[in-house]
């Protein structure tokens, strides 16, 4: 089945089986190393992609469900300036993210950064649970992503609400 | 090996892990696994397999047909004994997945399953000083106690091996705790020399426990597969949950004899530890559950009955603390007991009976010059306002059936003690060996080589202050190299606080001695340290009476937790930890790792992140006069969060709550049974 979908901001087609995981897919045709294959049932948050905006488990995607959606991973979002916002507020608040979650995490951080500057306590527990990693303690995480938060507001001139 | 990138690189993905070694021509390599616990091979019917795919039998391993790991022998692969659930019959690999599972699910395997496996065995051992006879029959006091542990697993296992190979040559890409074994044990097994293997060493994913028996066995799994096919393998998949290998679980029954001032006169305490089919380390393991189980305080006449129970289920992973979690949480939870029953309050009675430490601790411990648990004590009970909270607590305890109205919640603190000792109790070379080497080339440019990457950007960043005040020599101009040579000493497991303990020290030395030479001598210089266990006291083992450890940190730990009535699940308020961890290199990091260290001990214990508020946490580095040394800091909260716990736990519902995790489910039920 031919699938063709915006990867990364460049459109891209592959002949493929429809029921291909995407995660795989992902991996092997498009050599997309920033997400990994670890727990297989959506436990552990490693193999997250933005589907639409939206983050979204890409071991649980069928290839088929790509068909002329918008596919970011960290590859492509590492490239914007942006990017730097994510690392300096991490940096910032001291969360060493080990080489596991780092990618999915600032994968999350980029989505929630994306939908809301000024991040309540709600959002900014939900994005910091969705990757299952112990190499950093929650409040850690949050702290990074308000700092986060900041950045990009101080880079787009926006006060904090 | 690979040095550990900075932060953006991790961002970005942009960091090789061990499922990117190896090229497209790579065969997929898988096991066929048993399926049922125990049982006996009667016979095995492979059909014929499709071309270019190979198959490895027990039968037709070259070498050892065991992997030797802290003591432990472990199967390469099943002869006719299967021994646990999940272990490995047969080995296949082809170029084809898919192919290679349809020829994996045709074999035919006729197993009795009635027949008992090998691997039964009950170690036991006993530990007796003094006579605890004579004690309980004078004491003023008997405390009992009874604690018990469940088995614990971290679903998120998985196993990724590749063996590469480049002619004659195997280079083995692995993600493990001890790189330094996978080379020794695949040359065993392949039967090759040590020269033909090289190991690249990946990062490990920090899980609950500490797993170096998977990726070796692993290792010679795909390097077997390897030598038949004449090419490059690859193991890569998560395990199923049945196959996953557990942290052991344990059973307490502990008795102590008391005096009058609430001093413990003797002990009797029995215990039994749930392994696997096999328990790596298991006499490390045995000995530090012990040593916990005294904690500080000291006990002349006891009588200690140890002894692991095998099942036939996946080897077990060890806990990072390899078995002080368990002792001291028997330990410190029996203390808790004779303070609530002795004639004063618990920070009385903790201080008290820290008081009288003078030469030794706990069962013969030599104290260190600035033993420093009293000021520990008294400030966390001082940050914490332990006394006057823990009266009122007591007060509600006391009075419930006063009260009129339930509220909605009950309250609960709990203080506990431990220390931990960086590094091994054994002796083996193999477990303690470390090395480092310093290089100073002719253009001024500084290289540390370490053995192993596992050393994150923290530590680097300190160990190279270290080195600009040493050496006074910029930071551009020093690199990290992670290689083992050929010649090299095979370096023992990265666990147990080792690295920063022993690999500082080795820094330090080093740097003392390139700091001398660099005038005298032509550049380059290179200036290697070596660790082989030298420069501690004795330790007897069998008295448990000495030093056994190059550095031991300590910590007081105080957890205040609240109790819903509604739905009995805890909620931990705040935690304060004031830990004693020498000479902090990196205060920010360490501070960090010792928060993600608590909430990973929470979780272990029960508590359920995902809906509640993360406690507020107050963390206090208490430095000593011992400066130079620096000592683990990150492990210590699993051995003080367990038992400060469930004495809150225990005061917020007024029940005798024994096990472990805590879930609404189990208090439930003990109150139903009060």
């Amino acid at each position: 089945m031919k699938i063709s979908f915006v990867l990364n901001g460049e459109p891209v087609e592959i002949d493929t089986m429809p029921h291909r995981r995407t995660l795989d897919l992902l991996r092997e045709s498009f050599q997309i190393r920033s997400i990994y294959y670890r727990c297989n049932n959506r436990g552990c948050g490693l193999c997250l992609i933005l589907l639409d905006g939206n983050p979204m488990h890409s071991c649980l995607i069928p290839a088929f469900e790509l068909r002329l959606r918008d596919i970011w991973t960290m590859e492509g979002i590492s490239a914007r300036k942006e990017f730097e916002d994510l690392v300096a507020g991490f940096e910032l608040a001291n969360a060493k993210l080990c080489s596991f979650c780092a990618p999915s995490r600032a994968l999350v951080a980029e989505a929630l950064l994306k939908s809301a500057l000024n991040p309540d306590m709600k959002q900014l527990r939900f994005t910091a649970e969705a990757v299952k990693c112990s190499c950093n303690s929650t409040l850690r995480i949050i702290d990074g992503l308000e700092k986060a938060a900041e950045f990009r507001r101080e880079r787009l001139r926006v006060s904090k609400v | 090996m690979h040095e550990p990138k900075t932060l953006a690189e991790r961002m970005s993905g942009r960091i090789s892990l061990v499922e990117d070694a190896g090229g497209k021509k790579t065969l997929v390599g898988k096991p066929l696994r048993s399926t049922v616990p125990q049982g006996r091979i009667v016979e095995m019917h492979l059909p014929k397999p499709p071309k270019n795919l190979i198959y490895v039998q027990n039968t037709e391993i070259p070498g050892s047909k065991k992997i030797t790991l802290g003591g432990v022998s472990i199967p390469i692969l099943s002869n006719r004994n299967i021994q646990w659930k999940g272990q490995e019959i047969l080995l296949a690999a082809g170029p084809n997945s898919e192919e290679l599972e349809d020829w994996l699910s045709s074999v035919k395997i006729d197993i009795d399953s009635r027949a008992k496996g090998e691997g039964q065995r009950l170690i036991e051992q006993t530990f007796e000083k003094g006579d605890p006879g004579a004690s309980f029959r004078d004491a003023f006091q008997v405390v009992e106690e009874f604690v018990e542990l469940l088995p614990s697993v971290d679903t998120r296992q998985f196993s990724h091996s590749v063996c590469v190979r480049d002619g004659s040559h195997y280079v083995m890409h692995t993600a493990t705790p001890w790189p330094g074994s996978v080379r020794g044990q695949v040359a065993n097994v392949l039967k090759i020399d040590r020269e033909q293997i090289s190991v690249r060493s990946y990062p490990v994913y920090q899980g609950l426990g500490l797993n170096f028996w998977n990726p070796t066995l692993e290792a010679c799994h795909v390097a077997l597969l390897s030598q038949r096919a004449r090419r490059s393998v690859r193991f890569s998949g998560v395990l199923s949950e049945a196959f996953m290998s557990e942290i052991p679980g344990a059973k307490f029954q502990l008795r102590a004899a008391v005096d009058t001032k609430g001093r413990i006169l003797a002990s009797e305490i029995d215990f039994t530890v749930f392994a696997g089919a096999f328990l790596p380390l298991e006499n490390e393991f045995l000995q530090r559950i012990v040593l916990g189980l005294f904690s500080f305080y000291p006990c002349a006449n006891y009588s200690i009955h140890g002894r692991i129970a095998r099942a036939p289920h996946a080897p077990s992973s060890i806990p990072p603390a390899a078995g002080f979690e368990l002792g001291f949480l028997a330990g410190e939870t029996l203390a808790s007991k004779i303070a609530s029953s002795s004639m004063s309050t618990p920070s009385v009675w903790h201080r008290e009976s820290l008081q009288t430490i003078d030469a030794s601790f706990g069962s013969g411990i030599s104290t260190p010059k600035d033993f420093p648990i009293l000021a520990l004590l008294d400030e966390a009970i001082e940050v914490s306002d332990f006394n006057r909270k823990n009266a009122a607590y007591e007060q509600i305890r006391l009075a419930r059936r006063l009260q009129k109205r339930i509220p909605n919640h009950y309250g609960g603190i709990g203080l506990s003690t431990a220390w931990f000792g960086n590094g091994f109790l054994s002796s083996s070379r193999r477990l303690n060996s470390a090395s480092l080497s310093l290089t100073l080339s002719r253009d001024g440019k500084l290289e540390v080589g370490l053995p192993t990457h596992k050393f994150d950007d923290s530590l680097k960043e300190a160990w190279s202050r270290i080195l600009m005040n040493e050496l006074r020599i910029n930071r551009d101009l020093i690199t990290f190299s992670f290689k083992m040579s050929i010649g090299d000493l095979e370096p023992g497991p990265s666990i147990l606080g080792r690295n920063i303990s022993i690999y500082t020290r080795l820094l330090n030395l080093a740097a003392n001695e390139l700091a001398k030479l660099r005038f005298r001598e032509a550049l380059p210089i290179t200036v290697t340290r070596t660790h082989r266990r030298g420069g501690i006291g004795s330790w007897d083992a069998k008295l448990f009476e000495g030093s056994p450890f190059e550095t031991i940190s300590y910590c007081v730990g105080i957890i205040e937790i609240r109790l819903s009535t509604i739905t009995m699940e805890f909620l931990p308020v705040r935690v304060w930890l004031i830990i004693d961890g020498g000479s902090i290199l990196a205060p920010k990091s360490a501070k960090a790792e010792v928060e993600a260290s608590i909430q990973k001990t929470l979780r272990w214990c029960g508590f359920r992140q995902e809906r509640n508020q993360f406690p507020s946490v107050n963390i206090k580095f208490h430095e000593s006069i011992s400066k130079r040394q620096s000592k683990d800091v990150s492990t210590i909260p699993q051995l003080i969060i367990p038992a400060a716990l469930l004495r809150a736990v225990r005061q917020a519902t007024n029940l005798d709550v024994f096990r472990l995790p805590i879930t609404p489910d189990s208090l439930v039920e003990l109150r139903k049974h009060r």
